[in-house]
């Protein structure tokens, strides 16, 4: 076996034990919070002038129907064949829609927001940092790297809130939440489009800000280190161009950014799904808010499968495309 | 939509005969109901008994629908003819039950229920068909089925589209009821589905929204929104906010105690920070008072005596609670600040409410800060809006703030029940889990009164219950939020134009749908419907009265009860039923846990193998 093969065929089996792991979590973790979901959807209904045995009925049939009757590993082991094949079962809190359709609807809110934001703040943050690193001791490092580290440590809910308060209530140049004007329905005319990104501004800053201080920071110490590498020192002594050599360390440097990336993405993930709530922006936060909130076993299941399982797919690619661009890795895998 | 065939209105204490014309209870057994013969559905058949015949037997099967929950009170429903319905009494023989499951009972349409129930069987749970509008996939044991029957409806609406953030209906023109009730004046309702208030609130003053159901502080300070009164309370009330006691918990088994704390409370202060006087105090009795057609069911003498005024309002005297407390033996034994009970023994009480429910968190607070300052410790405790229901189902709380049931036209007799009654438990009813069998007995009888007199005889037991043994403390009305913009649309139901009251457009059977045929677009005069006046001053609705007269010319013989009551009130007792609670075994957790571990082990004993 070839050791690119046995390289990967370790990680896919890591990824599996991960995820089933992980989704086993998903699933005994609300089920230990206390409060059950059907119990919600009665006491909500028993405002009213319903007489509580038709309550009380009701709440049978729908514990019925969900099987949370059944005994725990039953309901597990349905879960994990699920799990595993892709079927999320239905809501209980939205009227019985099938899980999967409310992810669909919901998820490319939050995609459309994630992927740019990394993306613009990975090349930001790691060109600043880089050129930080080079220009040592100016004062354009010291404040490249203050600002980063300040922007780095501030929480996503903080910068999010500053934001709305600044540009929403203060100056009201911004629309303060959603993710677009809810007179218009999701089309592909310039009206909507102009909507969709006049909201689009604040959460997509609120976390390319703040994950761009984390690039900063850590690609100013790997250019460092990679400045003090020999061929750099020697591409010096032979007055090779600055911007040449600068673009070398930059290249150097990367490589272990790229990897970066996948472990970033989870954090930029849990920050967003408060964002979004802040922002009131329809994405996967808020379907986990709402699912947490009644207690939606099946919803709740269903969004951690997905995100456990895109976070761990990006890392997956991540480390393939790794091993495409780094060489020491293929031939590291030797040993 | 299915209509029901009549409706009671709480706030105007009337009846709303829908798809039903007229009733009579015939003897204490038997109900006819006759149905209007231009009833039809919206595909043009007409509405006849065999419709509701077959809407109670299936939803008896299946045991989901309007039927749902009436086994105790409905015996049987036979088709006389094809307009003529007649209802005999269930096994309870309790007729306020009876008559409350029958004349609001709502048929659907028996040729396309039909059709749906061929393919799915007993599977069927929502009694509704959206035909082309939603995929109306029904997963059953034998996997998924696709019901696609035509969507047929007996209201004024047919849903139009739908997504996650909006409903949309469509008026049907040539609905059936245009000549009895008109058409309402919009063409589409659109429902918007908000993530967060304030936006809500903010297309509601912009008049994006013109109709609105959402929680509004101080909604005095906004100019561009229109409530039901002008000035305070703005808002009509639903139903009752109460402080719920454990009555599982032995500290809370002290009736001395539990007086002592609704002494203690400054109702005023707490109406006034927290509910943003959109209500006044409610009476202690659980009766209704703000509405005179409940209020004569309120013992004034009784609440005169026991609480000092006619109303029935707890009055807020800290001194004469610490007088009871000591009374009663509680003193502060460590000196710690706080006291402990007779017995010596710790108090340690906290009302929990959901986390986000501001105004019910500020309630809280207040109470808390009033009942220390009697010395007892207590604090306010915001919990999550699924652990809160957990804890009140498990019995896992001492205090709580809860509420109760919206009052029908039984009242107080339901909210009394909704209370007290200890063969029910939360959340359908009975969150304090309360357990006394004179109680028990004192509903029993009341709901086999057979004149107001006798009636009022056991509502005055059953307050005096109350005033002495404070089995919950009212702490204020429930608000039914309605706000409207007049942007587009006037004639908005409201003090000056009261014809309609259910306002807030979230009650149960669309009901409040009804407000939309009294408004007008902005600029045309505003008119009330003509009908929406009782029988009596030339219109249709037929007033309680006629009922409750009705119930209590029913001719009823002497029963045998056959409950049997539990002569220990404060022991727990077997009769009292467990809530099913799905499945849970802290054996499997920690076997799940195990395996988790066990794999985390093996990866990274891999890893370190690999490596």
């Amino acid at each position: 076996m070839r050791p690119i093969y046995k390289y990967l065929l370790i990680k896919l089996s890591f990824l599996l034990a991960t995820y089933f792991v992980a989704v086993t979590i998903a699933f005994v973790l609300p089920r230990i919070a206390p409060g059950n979901p059907v119990q919600q959807i009665v006491a909500g209904l028993s405002q009213g002038s319903l007489s509580p045995e038709l309550l009380d009925q009701y709440q049978k049939r729908l514990v019925e129907e969900f099987g949370l009757n059944k005994p725990l590993y039953v309901q597990y082991l349905e879960f994990l064949k699920n799990a595993f094949s892709g079927d999320l079962g239905t809501s209980i809190s939205s009227y019985r829609q099938p899980v999967t359709q409310l992810i669909a609807w919901h998820l490319p809110w939050t995609l459309l927001l994630l992927v740019p934001a990394t993306l613009v703040a990975w090349t930001i943050g790691n060109y600043l940092g880089a050129r930080a690193a080079y220009r040592r001791g100016t004062l354009f490092e010291k404040t490249v790297v203050s600002t980063g580290i300040i922007l780095s440590q501030i929480p996503y809910y903080w910068m999010a809130m500053v934001l709305i308060y600044v540009f929403a209530i203060k100056l009201g140049w911004l629309p303060s939440g959603s993710a677009y004007d809810p007179t218009l329905a999701p089309s592909l005319n310039w009206e909507f489009i102009k909507s969709y990104l006049r909201h689009y501004i604040l959460p997509f800053l609120s976390i390319a800000l703040v994950s761009t201080g984390g690039w900063i920071i850590g690609m100013r110490v790997l250019a460092a280190m990679e400045l003090g590498s020999t061929y750099v020192k020697f591409s010096e002594m032979l007055n090779v161009d600055g911007e040449i050599i600068f673009r070398y360390v930059l290249r150097n440097s990367l490589l272990p950014q790229v990897t970066g990336i996948a472990i970033q993405l989870g954090t930029v993930m849990a920050g967003q799904i408060i964002t979004e709530q802040l922002f009131n922006y329809q994405g996967m936060g808020i379907l986990l808010a709402r699912a947490l909130g009644s207690r939606d076993y099946p919803m709740i299941q269903g969004i951690f499968l997905i995100l456990i399982g895109t976070l761990l797919l990006a890392n997956f690619i991540v480390e393939f495309i790794y091993v495409l661009i780094d060489p020491r890795i293929r031939l590291g895998a030797r040993e | 939509m299915y209509l029901p065939l009549f409706q009671y209105i709480a706030g105007l204490n009337v009846w709303v005969p829908i798809i039903g014309e007229s009733f009579e209870l015939v003897n204490e057994t038997t109900l006819i109901i006759h149905l209007r013969p231009e009833a039809k559905w919206s595909d043009g058949e007409p509405i006849t008994a065999e419709d509701v015949v077959y809407t109670f037997e299936l939803s008896k099967e299946v045991g989901s629908g309007p039927a749902a929950g009436s086994e105790p009170y409905i015996g049987d429903v036979k088709a006389i003819d094809p307009h003529t319905v007649q209802f005999t009494i269930g096994p309870e023989n309790n007729l306020p039950m009876f008559l409350l499951y029958a004349l609001q009972f709502a048929p659907a349409p028996k040729h396309i229920i039909e059709q749906v129930h061929q393919k799915v069987g007993n599977q069927i749970i929502e009694w509704r068909n959206c035909g082309g509008t939603c995929d109306d996939v029904i997963s059953t044991d034998s996997g998924d089925v696709t019901i696609n029957v035509p969507q047929v409806v007996s209201g004024p609406y047919k849903l139009y589209y739908f997504d996650e953030l909006r409903i949309v209906y469509e008026r049907i023109d040539d609905w059936w009821g245009k000549d009895i009730f008109g058409l309402p004046s919009p063409k589409y309702v659109v429902h918007r589905i908000y993530l967060s208030n304030e936006q809500a609130l903010l297309d509601l003053r912009q008049g994006n929204v013109d109709w609105s159901g959402i929680f509004i502080p101080n909604v005095g300070n906004f100019k561009d929104i229109g409530t039901f009164y002008k000035g305070k309370p703005y808002f009509r009330p639903g139903a009752f906010v109460v402080l719920y006691f454990n009555h599982r918990e032995p500290v809370l088994q002290d009736p001395n105690l539990r007086k002592a704390i609704a002494y203690a409370i400054n109702y005023q202060e707490v109406l006034t920070k927290a509910f943003y006087d959109y209500s006044p105090q409610p009476s202690m009795s659980l009766v209704f008072t703000v509405f005179p057609h409940y209020r004569t069911w309120l013992n004034t003498t009784l609440a005169q005596e026991y609480l000092g005024n006619p109303e029935g309002k707890m009055p807020y005297d800290p001194e004469r609670a610490k007088q009871i407390l000591a009374q009663a033996g509680y003193k502060d034994v460590d000196g710690d600040g706080f006291l402990e009970t007779p017995s010596g023994e710790k108090i340690e009480l906290n009302i929990i409410i959901p986390t986000g429910w501001t105004d019910w968190m500020i309630a809280a607070d207040l109470i808390a800060h009033n009942l220390q300052e009697i010395g007892l410790n207590v604090v306010a405790n915001p919990v999550d809006y699924g652990q809160y229901w957990g804890m009140i189902n498990g019995a896992g709380y001492t205090l709580a703030l809860g509420w109760t049931n919206s009052p029908s036209f039984y009242h107080p007799w339901d909210t009394y029940r909704y209370v007290l009654d200890p063969r029910l438990t939360p959340p359908t009813a009975n969150w304090g889990f309360y357990n006394n069998s004179k109680a028990l007995e004192l509903l029993v009888e009341a709901a086999k009164a057979k004149s107001s007199e006798e009636l009022m005889k056991y509502y005055t037991e059953i307050q005096k219950l109350i005033y002495e043994d404070v089995p919950v403390i009212p702490i204020a009305y429930s608000v039914q939020w309605y706000a409207y913009s007049e942007k587009y649309w006037t004639g908005w139901p409201n003090q000056d134009n009261p014809w309609w009251t259910e306002v807030a457009p979230y009650r149960e059977y669309s009901l409040p749908l009804w407000l939309l045929f009294g408004l007008s677009k902005k600029g045309e005069p505003v008119s009330p419907p003509q009908w929406a006046k009782p029988k009596d001053e030339g219109g249709i609705l037929i007033p309680n009265k006629e009922v409750l007269s009705q119930l209590s010319g029913a001719f009823v013989p002497e029963v045998n009860i056959t409950e049997t009551f539990t002569t220990s009130s404060t022991s727990e007792t077997e009769t009292q039923p467990q809530p099913q609670a799905p499945a849970s075994s802290s054996r499997f957790i920690v076997g799940i846990l195990g395996i988790v571990i066990a794999v985390v082990v093996i990866v990274i004993g891999a890893r370190k193998l690999s490596k």
